[in-house]
């Protein structure tokens, strides 16, 4: 490969920062931008006139009863006065996510916004999920447990730009280390093992009423697909229950594993988080217009393509999102 | 489902602004012979000014179907030359990565005229029946109804990811330089002159040469061609108005 540096007929300061735009970008970066992206369209969802509704606040208020009081009384109290100062309050909020996108998107405030994802997702997670009613007994991984903003927490602590290991076999464990970030995984899938095995869950017609119950609101195509989808669960909720359970806990361990059965654990990670998403979750409910994020579908995916083994470099071609992604020129001084 | 009536005042001046900085790209590029791009800024003038009046009834200039045509024909142009750069792509592999460029800058604008198609055609009733203080196609306050919803959430995903991608590039882009990811010419020719094809035919083989019809560029400090017209201003005009069509589309769900 040529340099162009020496190359081109570029003037001088220009070459750089035609270098620094043309730079494949790393899997790491790209993750980022992922998580970026999905707090923005999180931020835009928050502007909605449904959240400027008192909706929005009883939405909140209803995630607290099961709860334990000490959980239950902030949520009461924050729902209350959402429902005062909606507009405010509302305002505030989506400008705080739009925020955070933006500043991943930054790089110069890439670790801001990182740590700010943690605070906001942990809050969020508490005041506007209700712990995502893993304290309740009725927590199903299906319509979102435990809590979307739990995982986008997760994912920006894993997606810390710092390579203190940067010959990690997956970006996961790039800043916090395999163990670590192993361990991470390994709780959080046995964490979705035992919601579904609760026994709120494992009812003949559990996974039934959680599914029919997301088509109210929907359009006819994706009812459609809802009532169809529940239609096959019904009287059939325990073995449901049982196989996703099983699913769920092969994805626990696919991490330790060699790269290629790693590789085809997380498609499956993959496909039960487009599953959960469509079928689970209806996108969020985004479709209503009354949806305030996207749910964990997409946080489930990118938390998967977050240990996608690569072979050390951390290239994009090295990731499935290259297939995605636009094929990058290479670096200025670097071989074919 | 309708938005708040003051943050569609507040994004139609930001939609204004838009155009005007648009307007006076295009001049000054023309007055001091500088680079600039001149199809995607006098897109995005218009674009700012029909967008203003789906937000604000006030501003509403042109019936809905006309501007559906207007943009209908922008995005046959950047689809058009989406698939010349296909076309174009038989030779090496640093040809191909110039396309690749050539078609990566288009997209954005690609999506976003598709998206004002959309948002114009999809609620026409809407659009026709608002009045008063409210928005244009409802958005200060009545309720869309749009046909095809799912379509609004894969423009709004789209949109979405363009304007933290351009994010992404606006950090990534030096001051002195930061046209060069802007223009497709220059990127292309970047991408050849990387393959070891410096001066090869067709998209941005010269990297020296004037940009948008400016003969005689002058000679900077860079040695080279003239550094073009507020390149990041630029870039933060295409996220502004990326970012505001993402939300005038989550409000037809």
């Amino acid at each position: 490969m040529t340099d162009i540096a020496a190359s081109s007929r570029l003037p001088g300061a220009w070459q750089a920062g035609a270098v620094a735009a043309g730079d494949p970008p790393d899997v790491k970066r790209v993750l980022q931008l992922a998580l970026a992206a999905i707090w923005m369209l999180d931020a835009v969802l928050q502007y909605q006139s449904f959240m400027y509704s008192r909706a929005f606040g009883q939405m909140l208020a209803a995630t607290a009863p099961g709860n334990p009081g000490a959980v239950a009384s902030p949520i009461t109290w924050d729902a209350r006065l959402i429902e005062h100062h909606m507009v405010l309050l509302n305002t505030v909020f989506a400008t705080i996510q739009l925020a955070i996108g933006i500043g991943i998107a930054y790089r110069p405030t890439v670790k801001a916004a990182l740590a700010a994802s943690v605070a906001w997702g942990l809050g969020v997670w508490w005041f506007g999920e209700g712990l995502g009613e893993i304290l309740t007994g009725g927590a199903s991984p299906l319509t979102g447990a435990p809590g979307a903003v739990l995982i986008y927490a997760l994912i920006a602590v894993l997606l810390w730009p710092s390579d203190r290991f940067a010959t990690a076999p997956f970006v996961a464990a790039r800043a916090v280390g395999l163990t670590a970030a192993r361990a991470v995984w390994l709780i959080f899938w046995a964490a979705m093992v035992f919601f579904t095995l609760q026994s709120a869950n494992l009812t003949a017609q559990g996974l039934h009423d959680q599914i029919s119950a997301m088509a109210s609101g929907e359009p006819g195509w994706l009812a459609s697909i809802e009532n169809g989808v529940a239609g096959a669960f019904a009287h059939h909720g325990v073995t449901g229950s049982v196989v996703l359970a099983i699913a769920f806990a092969l994805i626990a361990v696919g991490v330790f594993l060699p790269a290629p059965a790693a590789r085809a654990v997380l498609v499956l990670a993959l496909v039960l988080a487009a599953f959960i998403w469509v079928v689970g979750e209806a996108f969020g409910g985004i479709l209503t217009g009354g949806g305030t994020d996207p749910n964990s579908g997409p946080l489930l995916a990118l938390f998967a393509l977050l240990f996608w083994p690569g072979r050390g470099s951390g290239r994009l071609s090295e990731s499935p999102l290259a297939a995605v992604q636009p094929r990058a020129v290479p670096a200025a001084g670097t071989d074919d | 489902m309708g938005g708040q009536g003051w943050l569609a005042d507040i994004l139609a001046g930001v939609m204004i602004a838009t155009t005007i900085y648009c307007i006076t790209r295009i001049v000054v590029a023309r007055v001091t012979r500088r680079p600039a791009e001149h199809d995607v800024d006098a897109v995005h003038a218009v674009m700012g000014v029909a967008m203003a009046g789906m937000l604000v009834a006030s501003l509403k200039t042109l019936p809905a179907d006309v501007w559906a045509a207007v943009f209908a024909a922008a995005a046959a142009w950047y689809a058009w030359q989406i698939v010349a750069s296909y076309q174009a792509s038989g030779a090496g592999s640093g040809q191909r990565a110039a396309n690749a460029a050539h078609r990566h800058h288009h997209l954005p604008h690609l999506a976003m005229c598709g998206a004002m198609v959309y948002m114009l055609l999809a609620a026409p009733s809407v659009m026709s029946s608002s009045n008063g203080s409210a928005g244009g196609m409802g958005m200060g306050g009545s309720p869309m109804g749009a046909r095809f919803p799912f379509l609004a959430l894969v423009l709004t995903l789209a949109l979405v990811g363009f304007v933290v991608w351009d994010t992404d590039r606006l950090s990534r882009l030096p001051r002195l330089a930061p046209a060069l990811a802007l223009n497709p010419r220059v990127e292309a020719g970047l991408a050849t002159a990387r393959a070891g094809l410096p001066s090869a035919a067709g998209l941005g083989a010269d990297l020296t040469e004037p940009l948008d019809g400016n003969e005689d560029s002058s000679e900077g400090d860079s040695g080279g061609t003239a550094p073009p017209v507020m390149p990041r201003l630029a870039l933060c005009c295409q996220i502004a108005m990326g970012a505001t069509m993402a939300y005038m589309l989550v409000l037809m769900l």
